[in-house]
């Protein structure tokens, strides 16, 4: 009760006026400027309950009665009008203040009238609301019957907006036009454009809010961006469309969207990197995704209390297009305030994409590698603009993955005490930021020689299709963002750096994790931890790792297996194909490592391989005169040493 | 390209040999590739080979985005990327590698006329046969025949163009008849044309054997 009437007090001060019984209204009829209560914006003053210099003859007993006012009095609402109305329809209207008739007494109706009229100024088609509450009159008046009004200001047809907008690496200018409550239900129709130093974008967009429920609602949108970033050394044009749904279930706030964009990068300059060079072009996106929003923070901008959480994953492709991926987002914010009213927040968001590429066509694989860009004043501090992660020739590309995090503590300016002012917008920031990006390790295009894929990560912290295991630990080594594979959890930057992928060869995903496998390797391999290819001749220099052609003696030490010339333990264990072993290759459908030719063929793989280390080299010659499928090839090389190694033994 | 970047890309050419990973951009063969893109790709093949130079083509669907000039083909040799067959043939030159050197100033006048001319007539033609209707078919046929006059004419019954030694006026030439004689098109007319001239079909034939037959053994 007391909460009840301080918001009552705060609010409808004048209310108490008209509420008293009316056998007490005639001292109040002095104050005939005040006879109706009008329920506009409260006043600073606090509440004035009327008692004036000349109403002294009962002061004790008139607070009395405006408890019995509040108490005991029990009303009925009778009508609720709305005065003002254009273009609005009035179905849209019904479903917020509906809540107004079931108001049983006083304060209730005092109540719901505040909430309807901030219902109605949220749809967005109101410039003022304003309430009236009234006894009611008329036929079949009741003694006790109240009449609520809601006097209306509609928004004009058309308005427009200019701004300036200073921020990110650039400025612009922002010319917005606004078409609100276009059809009479809160629909809103909007184009904006935007010229600024770096990019220029013109959109439209079109609102429409579920009638009765303002929180659900649709949104159309189309746009043209383009945009420069000399990082990167690209100019990207994008032209999309757009559709989204957003619904509130329980305290958080969902949205569905399915866009379609058609992207054009064109190099900036002739300088340009290769690695760039090779994603200009056109590409078509049509995606789905959805976004779930939990937001408990007090205010947008500067909160001080409360916390956000962002979950949002993307999946292209499976609607058409070019682009094939699935991205997650992550965001986590809490915000706490520090005693001496200072407040810290704590942010963090963390964004893995996982993408595939496409199947079916190898040829027309679309490398998407920029998805994920970091860095910049209002990122990760200390790095230029989105230039952090892997990089080639000085042209930042972007990545897959990246984690950002940190630690802020706003204070007010030093040297300031008065309170309100033009000070007070400012903030000193003190901040802490750290954040990692890099690419993720696929051995997924390999094997799209029938042309389906089975995308296996085998990046650390991420288990392999058939193995299972998930060694989330080694995933949480932060590091720097590129360069150190010790250190980063994702040490593939590495490699996409030099260009390499999956696959034979990357010794640092082996070491790191046990796993195996790469193109062609059986479970078992996996299953066993083993390693190590062919051709890799640094990784089998600095890790001392088996099995490579030729490394007869660390084979021997470790145990390992067969790559050249264990025939027996392939056999044995079933696995494959290396050099030598075209049966069971061909049998297994693995592919062709060094040195066998035929099976790359086959298979497809690249040509890399015929650059690998020495030791192939000597192998393929060996090869080279095997019959393909013949058990007892006998060829005997004069140039591979363990050729008798080559003599197949039936599997 | 101005006089002072081509004399920078000269000498940045001349700095390192052939590398193993020279690789030819160009669009797919079967779904993408233009006629007259496909003849001068085939040209700038058929260049390289004869020079000696290996090169690995790969077919990308943004090919035509990825060149420097937007034109077809281009190669990435080392970190330096080249399109056409004009400064390609420059940078090898500047690398070492050329065909002309021994045609005297005019030789190499002539040469250069009857790129001039296969350009501007076969080339043309091409892009007509794609692109436009049948307007003015007639024509573009004659220019055809015209062209592949003067080209028989030249050739006569040397093995190339200039006598002994084959000069990328060869390329130029085999990569717009093979194609032209090869593509699949909604009226053979073209090819016709062509085929009537028969010292330029067993040039192609010779062409084809002797830079591309060893690939497929």
């Amino acid at each position: 009760m007391a909460r009840d009437l301080s918001l009552f007090e705060e609010v409808f001060p004048e209310l108490l006026l008209l509420l008293q019984p009316r056998d007490s209204l005639r001292p109040c009829a002095r104050h005939g400027h005040r006879a109706r209560a009008v329920l506009g914006p409260s006043p600073d003053a606090g509440p004035d309950l009327g008692v004036q210099p000349d109403d002294i003859e009962a002061p004790g007993v008139e607070p009395e009665q405006k408890q019995e006012v509040l108490e005991n009095r029990d009303v009925v609402v009778q009508r609720v009008h709305v005065d003002g109305l254009g273009r609005t329809k009035e179905d849209l209207l019904t479903y917020e203040i509906k809540e107004v008739f079931r108001a049983t007494n006083l304060i209730d109706v005092m109540k719901k009238s505040h909430q309807a009229r901030q219902k109605l100024l949220r749809l967005g088609v109101f410039r003022r609301v304003n309430v009236v509450i009234d006894t009611s009159r008329g036929e079949g008046a009741l003694p006790n019957g109240l009449e609520v009004t809601f006097h209306v200001t509609e928004l004009r047809r058309l308005t427009g907006s200019y701004n300036t907008t200073v921020g990110n690496n650039e400025g612009s200018m922002v010319l917005g036009l606004k078409l609100p409550n276009l059809l009479g239900r809160a629909e809103r129709l909007s184009f904006q454009f935007s010229f600024g130093t770096k990019e220029t974008a013109y959109g439209v967009s079109f609102f429409k809010p579920q009638p009765g429920n303002f929180e659900r609602s649709l949104t159309l949108n189309a746009y043209k961006v383009t945009g420069q970033f000399p990082w990167s050394s690209l100019r990207e044009t994008d032209r999309g469309a757009s559709a989204e749904l957003t619904f509130p279930l329980w305290r958080t706030i969902q949205s569905l969207k399915y866009e379609a964009v058609w992207r054009e990068l064109s190099c900036l300059s002739r300088a340009a990197s290769f690695a760039v060079r090779e994603e200009t072009g056109h590409s078509l996106k049509s995606s789905l995704s959805h976004s779930m929003i939990l937001d408990s923070r007090n205010s947008t901008i500067l909160p001080r209390s409360g916390g956000l959480l962002r979950v949002h994953q993307e999946l292209a492709g499976y609607t058409g297009g070019d682009a094939s991926f699935l991205k997650e987002d992550f965001e986590l914010q809490l915000n706490k305030s520090l005693f001496w009213t200072r407040f810290v927040f704590v942010s963090g968001p963390v964004h893995v994409s996982v993408g595939r590429f496409t199947s079916a066509h190898r040829r027309r694989q679309h490398q998407h590698r920029r998805q994920v860009l970091s860095g910049g004043p209002t990122s990760v501090r200390g790095f230029s603009m989105y230039s952090m992660g892997p990089q080639s020739e000085g042209d930042y590309l972007g990545g897959e993955a990246y984690w950002a995090g940190g630690v802020h503590l706003f204070t007010p300016l030093p040297f300031t005490r008065r309170k309100g002012g033009f000070m007070d917008l400012f903030r000193t920031h003190f901040f802490l930021n750290a954040g990692n990006l890099c690419n993720l390790n696929y051995a997924v295009s390999v094997w799209s020689q029938e042309g389906e894929t089975a995308p296996a990560l085998t990046c650390s912290g991420w288990s392999s299709a058939s193995a299972g295991r998930t060694v989330w630990d080694s995933c949480c080594v932060w590091g720097t963002s590129h360069g150190s594979n010790s250190t980063t959890a994702f040490p593939k930057a590495s490699r996409a750096e030099t260009g390499e992928r999956g696959w034979v060869g990357q010794s640092e995903s082996r070491e790191e994790t046990g796993e195996r496998g790469w193109v062609g390797q059986s479970e078992s391999r996996e299953e066993t931890g083993e390693r190590g290819w062919v051709g890799q001749s640094e990784s089998r220099e600095e890790t001392g790792e088996r099995g490579w052609v030729g490394q007869s003696e660390s084979r021997a030490e470790t145990g390992e297996r067969g790559w050249v010339g264990q025939s027996e333990s392939r056999a044995e264990t079933g696995e494959r194909g290396w050099v030598g072993q075209s049966e069971s290759r061909a049998e297994t459908g693995e592919r062709g490592w060094v040195g066998q030719s035929e099976s790359r063929e086959e298979t497809g793989e690249r040509d890399g391989w015929a650059n690998q280390s020495p030791g192939r080299r000597q192998v393929q010659s060996g090869r080279a005169s095997q019959i393909r499928g013949s058990v007892t090839g006998s060829s005997s090389e004069p140039g591979s040493g363990s050729s008798d190694a080559f003599i197949l033994k039936e599997t | 390209m101005s006089l002072a970047a081509e004399a920078f890309v000269s000498q940045m050419a001349a700095a390192e040999p052939w590398p193993e990973n020279a690789t030819l951009y160009q669009p797919l063969k079967e779904e993408q590739i233009l006629l007259s893109d496909c003849a001068s790709s085939l040209a700038v093949q058929t260049y390289l080979k004869m020079c000696g130079l290996p090169v690995q083509v790969v077919c990308k669907t943004n090919a035509e985005f990825m060149s420097p000039s937007g034109k077809i083909p281009f190669i990435h040799v080392g970190n330096q990327v080249v399109s056409e067959l004009g400064p390609i043939v420059q940078f090898t030159k500047a690398k070492g590698h050329s065909l002309s050197d021994g045609l005297d100033d005019v030789q190499r006048a002539e040469m250069k006329a009857y790129m001039e001319l296969v350009n501007n007539m076969l080339l043309t033609s091409e892009l007509y046969i794609q692109w436009c209707d049948d307007a003015t078919a007639a024509e573009v046929y004659e220019d055809v025949s015209q062209c592949c006059q003067a080209l028989s004419q030249r050739l006569g019954t040397q093995p190339f163009f200039f006598n002994k030694q084959p000069t990328e006026l060869d390329a130029l030439v085999f990569g717009h008849l093979f194609t032209i004689l090869t593509t699949r098109l909604t009226s053979s007319e073209l090819a016709e044309r062509v085929r009537s001239y028969s010292n330029l079909l067993t040039f192609c034939r010779r062409i084809e054997q002797t830079y591309f037959e060893d690939k497929n053994s």
